[in-house]
């Protein structure tokens, strides 16, 4: 018998999400989808009015986009905010998610000819 | 969906802007002076839906997307990559932000071309209040060679608070001897 946590099969919510951003954490699998036009516009308002709730905000996003081990989510981000918010040194899973939506961490590649 | 020849989308717009988006690429034209003008304005204006004001923006300049057999122009795909990706479009490090400062680059040789004609030119306080209003007119949206001269001119004024005080008064002499 092995060990090893069997993978998940993420061919379904990628078929319904996209690119989704996966992370584990005390062996609990979470899978976020992309945030959308509209809920980054939300969030930069929100976070425009008040700066000192950014990492409420970003968290509370990336609970609102968590699409597999939800139920895991509020217990996590309570022990390791700064996984999900992330900070100036670590990257947090709205940073995954920023990236997503900038089309990967370099953002696009452009060129004036 | 029209295909597109890129030979001729830069022969009618001079410059085109290729965008690679995820092995995808996209095509823009350049945007113009008054274009570039008013969504600065609008992103300055409304930080809060800048993220949306920048999309519209680049959709305007949008001209095609990599098809199979081309370039084919088609805003369904556009719509698609900035539902997607929409921060791939945005003015703080995207497509708009590029095609901001494009636009801002052809503004600055512009006014240089236009600072040499004018040089030699006396240079009095009615002059400076002609700046003024060029530059009030360059607001609005007109982006006239004489305009953008005003501009810088007074942009130079403005860069210093002493400057900016010395600027006024002279306009308003200018406007005061006009009217005397």
């Amino acid at each position: 018998m092995s060990d090893e946590t069997p993978r998940y099969d993420f061919g379904p919510l990628k078929a319904k999400y996209g690119d989704l951003i996966v992370i584990e954490l005390e062996g609990k699998t979470l899978a976020f989808k992309r945030l959308t036009k509209a809920q980054l516009t939300q969030m930069k308002t929100q976070i425009n009015k008040k700066p000192d709730l950014v990492i409420d905000i970003t968290i509370n996003s990336c609970e609102f986009n968590c699409v597999l081990g939800s139920e895991h989510f509020k217990d996590l981000a309570d022990r390791y905010p700064l996984a999900f918010c992330g900070n100036e040194d670590t990257k947090g899973v709205i940073d995954a998610l920023m990236d997503l939506a900038r089309g990967g961490a370099a953002g696009p590649s452009i060129r004036v000819e | 969906m029209p295909a597109i020849d890129l030979d001729d989308a830069r022969a009618e717009h001079g410059r085109l802007i290729r965008v690679d988006l995820r092995g995808r690429e996209y095509v823009f034209r350049p945007m113009a002076l008054d274009e570039a003008q008013r969504v600065a304005e609008r992103l300055d204006a409304a930080p809060e839906v800048a993220l949306s004001t920048a999309i519209a923006a680049v959709r305007e300049c949008y001209l095609a997307t990599q098809v199979d057999d081309g370039y084919r122009s088609d805003t369904a795909l556009f719509e698609e990559a900035a539902e997607n990706f929409p921060l791939a479009f945005s003015a703080e490090r995207g497509v708009c932000a590029r095609l901001l400062r494009l636009a801002s680059e052809q503004l600055a040789d512009q006014v240089k071309e236009a600072i040499s004609r004018w040089r030699g030119s006396e240079r009095q306080l009615g002059s400076i209040a002609e700046d003024l209003l060029a530059f009030k007119e360059h607001q609005g949206g007109q982006a006239s060679a004489k305009a953008l001269a005003g501009a810088l001119h007074v942009a130079e004024g403005l860069d210093t608070l002493k400057g900016l005080y010395k600027l006024h008064l002279s306009f308003m002499r200018a406007l005061g001897k006009r009217r005397g």
